[in-house]
């Protein structure tokens, strides 16, 4: 009786360490489209709280491996897992916790960016006063100001992905699913979606993992980094401690002489 | 997981109202009806003016006898401006034609010689007439078959003349007509004192209408839901949308009401432009030149309220369908452009069994496989209801026709849903575009 409430106890306390160790569990994941693998046997972890990079060249696997987070696509193989809770049988909790920002997504153009926010703020959140806090907040994410009146249709592209990380960040998820986050913006509307993600992470405590083939931008930001390439995960690390492994200037260098180690 | 459907329906109203794409297909019958009543009323108001004015025509006579002269005196009684042509001018007809092309004349009415002496003999006597026509518009078609008439006419007055002559002790019109044929129509139980034609062409009328009506809305709400499916598609909304805590259903199910909702107030807009339409040509009808016309449709009985709720229904399941069917093609395609082409290629072969219910005959009479598909769609219904419930019955397959229809598009809505995942998406829409290509080449 006695030894069963240690075990119990024993068990909980695990079940609450490694829900507090990772964020992101993905095991021996393979994704098939058909004939084509897009992913084999990937693994790694994220932490809670850690800003973790995917890097890799157009079509390597990013995209797939983040659409599988999101709950959008099912996994050929493997064990995917988010804050615990299994991808496949319990999509609905993880739905309740993420936050997705695709790549080139796009809201509704008819909408302004301010009924855009509010109507995504009310699937999220059921009390008037969390709801206008959450759309305050988004705005002042957003940077728009009075433009955030304007119909989506009239926004410039940086406007439209300022918007849409707002919207990413105003529910206030435990984990945020970043795809190419500044990809086809300029300098300026880069380094501002940089320093939005940088500020949240720290500020909430959100737990990120982004994609990018702008190497330099993820060397910047993210804690650690995966290095994927033809839907294989070639090295996995801190950005410095990669660099000195490889005996490399920046993460480009890095990627170049490990895609040639592969070959 | 509550109810996210109140913002997602928010959302859909919001953004397709506010689509000027979908206004245009809203605002063309409210703008194109009243239009095509004002032609109308314009032209056949031309035609009454022109008539009361006298209708112009050219005439030659190489006749010079009694009966020729009593020809053109009727003429000139029944409101022709009659111009007298010297033939003796022109080398040849060819001339004469291109001259009276030139003018407001209508028609050239030639009476050549030896006429007067054929009637005389009891032979055909030969009028020619030659109509010029400049344009195929509503004035001008019934000026030239005014003028035919009118030539009828006086055929038969001098048809009961010359009956009297030869006859003195006995009635004329007896003669030329002896059988009086009485036509009268039973419809729904009621005798009407109408002859079947008149009556069958005003119900041709008044039904052809409302399958129109059904027609554009149905093809309008279709491709509504279609395109903001694609769009969500296009601009990657949808991706975003699919990975809120929300039901599946829920997303589908706002999709449904929005388009549902512009069906709507398509049907109002529609029905307000058919209303004018009506008033315009009502006013026409009044006129005492013209006989007949919708005027007639009071003699029809009304249809109870049985079958107009049962008509409700049927068109309300029907667009449903349509728009259920729309949502699949959007989902389907990754574009709006794949949408439209997809939509064109899977709504005309729905709307084909519409047209053979609408212009063909009894569906029994139909070959079996046609039959079949006539029943298999929910859009029959309402045709076959709107067809039957004119002539004052409800027909028994509409009602059948209900539950059929409700369980057909939920089957359509559960599959849609099933189809609505990133997962199924890409690999249907990798396989649509592979089959286009194919297709294309």
């Amino acid at each position: 009786m006695y030894n069963k409430k240690i075990f119990k106890g024993v068990i909980n306390i695990l079940k609450e360490m490694s829900e507090k160790i990772f964020a992101i569990e993905v095991e021996n994941l393979t994704k098939k489209f058909g004939e084509f693998i897009a992913l084999r046997n990937i693994s790694f972890n994220v932490m809670p709280n850690e800003i973790f990079g995917l890097i890799g060249p157009n079509g390597a696997g990013k995209t797939t491996t983040l659409r599988i987070l999101a709950t959008l696509l099912l996994p050929t193989d493997g064990i995917v897992k988010i804050f615990n809770y299994d991808i496949i049988s319990e999509a609905n909790k993880i739905r309740e916790i993420l936050s997705y920002l695709a790549e080139d997504a796009g809201a509704y153009r008819n909408l302004s960016g301010y009924e855009y926010l509010k109507i995504v703020g009310k699937i999220y959140f059921s009390s008037k006063k969390d709801l206008e806090e959450a759309i305050e907040e988004a705005i002042k994410i957003s940077g728009l100001k009075n433009r955030i009146n304007d119909k989506v249709k009239n926004y410039s592209k940086g406007m439209k992905r300022r918007l849409q990380v707002a919207r990413t960040f105003m529910v206030k998820p435990k984990l945020a699913i970043l795809d190419e986050p500044t990809a086809g913006l300029d300098v300026i509307h880069a380094q501002y979606i940089r320093q939005i993600i940088k500020d949240y992470a720290e500020k909430m405590g959100i737990t990120i993992i982004l994609s990018s083939h702008n190497m330099l931008e993820v060397e910047n930001l993210c804690s650690r980094i995966a290095l994927i390439h033809n839907g294989e995960i070639v090295t996995i690390g801190n950005p410095k401690e990669l660099k000195e492994k490889f005996n490399a200037s920046n993460l480009e260098e890095v990627f170049i002489k490990v895609a040639k180690i592969e070959e | 997981m509550k109810s996210k459907l109140i913002p997602l329906i928010e959302k859909e109203i919001k953004d397709l109202l506010r689509d000027p794409r979908i206004y245009i297909g809203l605002i063309i019958p409210i703008f194109i009806l009243p239009l095509m009543g004002s032609i109308f009323s314009i032209s056949t108001t031309q035609t009454i003016q022109l008539m009361k004015e006298g209708i112009p025509i050219a005439l030659i006579n190489y006749d010079e006898t009694n009966w020729s002269l009593d020809f053109i005196n009727f003429l000139s009684n029944s409101g022709f401006n009659i111009t007298y042509i010297d033939f003796n001018k022109y080398d040849k007809m060819e001339f004469l034609l291109k001259d009276i092309e030139k003018s407001n004349i209508q028609a050239l009415i030639i009476i050549p010689k030896g006429y007067g002496e054929n009637i005389t003999k009891f032979n055909k006597a030969n009028i020619e007439t030659y109509y010029f026509i400049r344009s195929s518009g509503i004035s001008e078609t019934s000026i030239l078959s005014m003028i035919n008439s009118i030539l009828k006419k006086y055929s038969d007055v001098l048809s009961l003349r010359l009956i009297s002559d030869i006859a003195s002790d006995k009635k004329p019109e007896n003669l030329k007509e002896p059988i009086k044929i009485d036509s009268l129509s039973i419809v729904g139980g009621k005798v009407l004192n109408i002859p079947p034609e008149t009556l069958i062409g005003q119900i041709m009328m008044q039904t052809m209408i409302i399958p129109l009506t059904l027609f554009i809305l149905t093809i309008v709400v279709a491709q509504t839901a279609a395109t903001a499916t694609a769009v969500e598609n296009e601009e990657r909304t949808l991706e975003t949308l699919l990975t809120f805590p929300v039901n599946r259903y829920e997303i589908l199910l706002a999709k449904l009401i929005g388009s549902a909702l512009i069906a709507i107030i398509g049907a109002v807009l529609y029905l307000i432009g058919y209303y004018v339409y009506l008033e315009k040509m009502l006013t026409i009808i009044e006129e005492p030149i013209m006989e007949g016309g919708i005027a007639l449709l009071s003699f029809l009985p009304p249809p109870s309220i049985e079958a107009y709720i049962i008509l409700g229904i049927n068109v309300l399941l029907a667009i449903f369908f349509t728009t259920s069917l729309g949502v699949v093609i959007g989902a389907l395609s990754s574009d709006v452009r794949i949408s439209n082409s997809l939509l064109g290629i899977i709504i005309i072969p729905v709307m084909i069994p519409a047209f053979l219910i609408m212009y063909g005959g009894e569906i029994g009479n139909l070959p079996l496989i046609i039959q079949i598909i006539v029943y298999a769609l929910p859009t029959s219904y309402p045709l076959i209801s709107t067809k039957k419930i004119f002539l004052g019955s409800i027909p028994i397959e509409s009602i059948y026709g209900i539950p059929y229809s409700i369980i057909l598009t939920l089957i359509v809505i559960y599959l849609t849903g099933k189809i609505l995942s990133p997962e199924k998406l890409l690999t249907l829409q990798y396989k649509l575009k592979v089959w286009r290509i194919k297709r294309k080449s």
